[in-house]
């Protein structure tokens, strides 16, 4: 039996295509709409606009009504999908049929959580979607119109990635985790290389399979143009990373360029308690044996001519990179938290993951 | 009135040469590197500045009376000749015991003051208005709190909130699937994850009444929420009710944790 | 058929005079509100500020806190410490414009079975008055 009770299908070789005239997001939520009126699921995790406002966030929903407001792929990530997941089944399965859309790193998130002991996955099918990236927190929040308006170009073009955040322009696992290996989603939502008229649903899991049936769609359609399309900006996105990760590699490198990546931190944690992977109840770092007697602090301050506080910031994000970024899945969500002291993080966490090639394992496969 | 020791040169300078000579005479040879210049050329014109952090344009006590030597800033009109440091207590003197400057005897510049603070209280009102019109009732609370992340950023910044672990973070307030499965069925739909209202709440609850205004939950929220405003407008309420200015007395116990007896008479019978 | 709206209502109650006061009321065969709902502890100082701010964010309607009169706490002072956080809750929900009337504070003695009767019901009839708490229907809490 596997995590999810359910079985991959080897390589999907087709897809079940949607027509989407009156745009992707309503064709969607079409779907979503009819699968809660005929009760295909019980409810749905998706993040929704609180009314009145231009903030989104996560709702388990089965009332269609909420849909209204429902956005399958908001031009932000709020809170990290994959710690909403946890949130919803740490201390157990849930007893409803219920389907999570998310973006693969957020399904990604969701199945390190499970290794992890965090999260159950009885009774939940996860759907997740092709994803050009997503507008920092902060620019949203700032314009919500204009950040709106360009993520609508991203996702048209899926080129346009200047207005996505830099983890986003360089991501190159943007859609299903993988063809040939094991899937991290039981649906997945094909947007890229379809003209803006479909959206193509491509069950990854016999439990991606039976939804499809409910819903009496069948995968019928071709995949063959939205695989070339995905291989295409694949390339163009890995090409990029290597690219970043060669420049910020001679930006960080020697002790002093390091700490100056850290200048601006103040302790506050943010990172950590955003991160869909750091999922302890206490932290190390927040607990009473970080906390040094008078003498000790003197004594380093003597050592050292003096002692910034709050103490060991660097040490606090060392540590959560030896302990966590194993299981980073790149998501942005720790830059994201930050207070607007910008300094870059989640560029930081790949770097310190063995290379997923070579050692046939990345974060987020089952 | 106390004794004042006269550095003769600009504030910054001045407060540096003394801060060098305290390092030095308690052997702690470290670099003492001047910061946040545009931050001195504010405090110099000791006026209120809209591009401070709102709590700041609204503070009222700026003159920190527990301090063992206050150096000089607001309304005092000598900054660019001269750095007055006023010895305090006996502990100030004492550090102060042979370090360079003169010493003479003066009050601090009591008529800016209480121009700086009429100004300041005025700031407060407006920033107080400024939140009562939106953010406050069920749907102005549900509207402010809409995009926080729960990042509990702003207690872990809280000076106040010192509890190695938050209940807030505990198991206590961790829901079972049974509770969203009925949330499900009572309202159709529930947030995850839940209590965000419920944490900023209890921890005004809490903590609220020690709030000393500092504005940090504001600074370190992702999402800008005026956290450090609706903290600051319970707390002047709560201070008000237990008649307690936090951090004016060290004697003095903080409200949660005394009583007086024949208080609030009449209720609950 | 819609059914008339009953209340729920949660009591926190000290274990020595409220809820010995509650127990005499029921013996007395008095007639109690059944939208209380009878939380007991040992003392009243033990109501963390927090049981109540759940309760009315998860949805009660009303809540509560009830003790031995001041000068009669078991434990010499808990009550006065209640007192405090009472005020406490009250001041801050009603600068967050929050529905403060839906918490109540009442000394009730053992001895006062009739008192439990009448604040019980007095504060349900008040509770019935103004209807469900909007909490209770608020998704994006």
């Amino acid at each position: 039996m596997t995590a999810t009770e359910s079985i991959k299908i080897e390589k999907p070789p087709k897809g079940a295509s949607i027509p989407a005239k009156k745009g992707i997001k309503k064709a969607i939520l079409g779907i979503f709409k009819k699968a809660l009126e005929t009760e295909s699921l019980d409810a749905l995790i998706i993040p929704v606009k609180v009314p009145e406002t231009e903030s989104y966030a996560w709702v388990l929903l089965k009332d269609t009504a909420l849909l209204e407001n429902a956005d399958p792929l908001p031009p932000v990530m709020t809170i990290q999908g994959g710690k909403v997941l946890s949130d919803l089944t740490k201390h157990g399965k849930i007893n409803k049929n219920i389907a999570a859309v998310l973006r693969p790193c957020e399904t990604r998130a969701a199945v390190e959580l499970f290794k992890l002991k965090q999260l159950h996955f009885e009774n939940i099918s996860l759907i997740s979607i092709d994803c050009p990236g997503a507008i920092p927190l902060s620019e949203y929040l700032a314009e919500p119109e204009k950040s709106e308006k360009s993520f609508g170009n991203v996702l048209d073009k899926w080129d346009g990635d200047d207005s996505v955040r830099e983890i986003c322009k360089t991501c190159y696992r943007f859609s299903l985790p993988t063809l040939t290996n094991a899937p991290a989603s039981d649906l997945h939502i094909g947007l890229s290389g379809n003209t803006k008229d479909d959206v193509v649903l491509i069950p990854v899991t016999s439990k991606g399979e039976k939804i499809l049936e409910k819903l009496d769609l069948k995968p019928e359609s071709s995949l063959q143009k939205w695989e070339t399309k995905i291989k295409e900006i694949k390339k163009i996105k890995s090409q990029r990373r290597k690219e970043f990760n060669h420049d910020f590699k001679t930006n960080i490198s020697g002790p002093e360029k390091f700490t100056a990546v850290f200048d601006g931190c103040i302790n506050c944690h943010n990172c950590q308690s955003v991160c869909p992977i750091c999922y302890c109840q206490q932290c190390y770092f927040d607990s009473a044996t970080t906390k040094l007697s008078s003498e000790d602090y003197f004594r380093r301050a003597k050592e050292r001519g003096a002692l910034r506080f709050p103490l060991d910031t660097m040490l606090f994000h060392l540590g959560r990179m030896s302990h966590m970024a194993l299981s980073c899945v790149s998501c942005g969500a720790c830059e994201d938290g930050l207070p607007h002291v910008h300094f870059r993080i989640s560029g930081l966490q790949p770097r310190r993951r063995a290379d997923p090639a070579s050692i046939q394992l990345y974060p987020g496969n089952k | 009135m106390s004794d004042v020791l006269k550095i003769k040169k600009p504030v910054e300078e001045g407060i540096t040469e003394f801060l060098k000579y305290l390092l030095e005479k308690n052997k702690v040879n470290g670099k003492f590197s001047q910061l946040l210049p545009k931050y001195w050329e504010a405090a110099k014109n000791s006026e209120v500045l809209p591009s401070l952090r709102p709590t700041c344009t609204a503070c009222e006590h700026f003159v920190p009376a527990l301090a063992d030597i206050i150096v000089s800033v607001a309304g005092n009109k000598n900054l660019t000749e001269e750095c007055s440091l006023h010895l305090n207590t006996s502990k100030g003197e004492e550090l102060a015991q042979g370090a360079p400057g003169n010493k003479t005897t003066e009050k601090l510049n009591d008529r800016e003051l209480s121009k700086l603070k009429e100004l300041r209280q005025k700031e407060r009102e407006k920033l107080f208005a400024s939140v009562k019109d939106k953010n406050l009732g069920l749907a102005g609370m549900v509207k402010t709190f809409a995009p926080c992340l729960s990042c509990h950023g702003c207690r872990q910044v809280c000076p106040i909130c010192f509890c190695t672990l938050c209940d807030f973070d505990s198991k206590t307030q961790e829901d079972k699937p049974s509770h969203y499965e009925s949330e499900l069925q009572q309202k159709g739909g529930a947030r995850i994850p839940s209590g965000t209202l419920y944490f900023h709440t209890g921890r005004m609850i809490h903590m609220a009444v020690s709030c000393v205004n500092c504005g940090m939950c504001s600074d370190v929220c992702p999402v800008d929420i005026p956290v450090a405003t609706l903290f600051s407008m319970v707390g002047e309420s709560l201070q008000k009710l237990f008649d307690y200015l936090p951090g004016k007395d060290l004697e003095e116990p903080a409200p949660c944790e005394t009583f007086i007896e024949n208080e609030f008479a009449g209720l609950g019978e | 058929m819609e059914k008339a709206y009953t209340p729920q209502i949660i009591g926190f109650l000290c274990n020595w005079c409220s809820y010995t006061g509650a127990d005499l009321a029921g013996v007395s065969r008095l007639q109690i509100p059944s939208s209380i709902r009878v939380i007991r502890l040992m003392c009243s100082g033990r109501i963390d500020p927090l049981f109540v701010t759940k309760a009315i964010f998860k949805g009660s309607d009303g809540v509560m806190m009830m003790g031995c009169h001041p000068g009669d706490c078991h434990y010499q002072k808990g009550n006065y410490y209640t007192r405090r956080r009472y005020k406490t809750i009250k001041t801050v929900l009603e600068v967050l414009h929050l529905d403060a009337e839906r918490i109540v504070l009442s000394w009730v003695s053992a001895s006062e079975g009739v008192k439990y009767a009448r604040v019980t019901k007095e504060f349900s009839n008040k509770i019935t008055g103004l209807g469900p708490n909007p909490l209770k229907k608020e998704i994006f809490l």
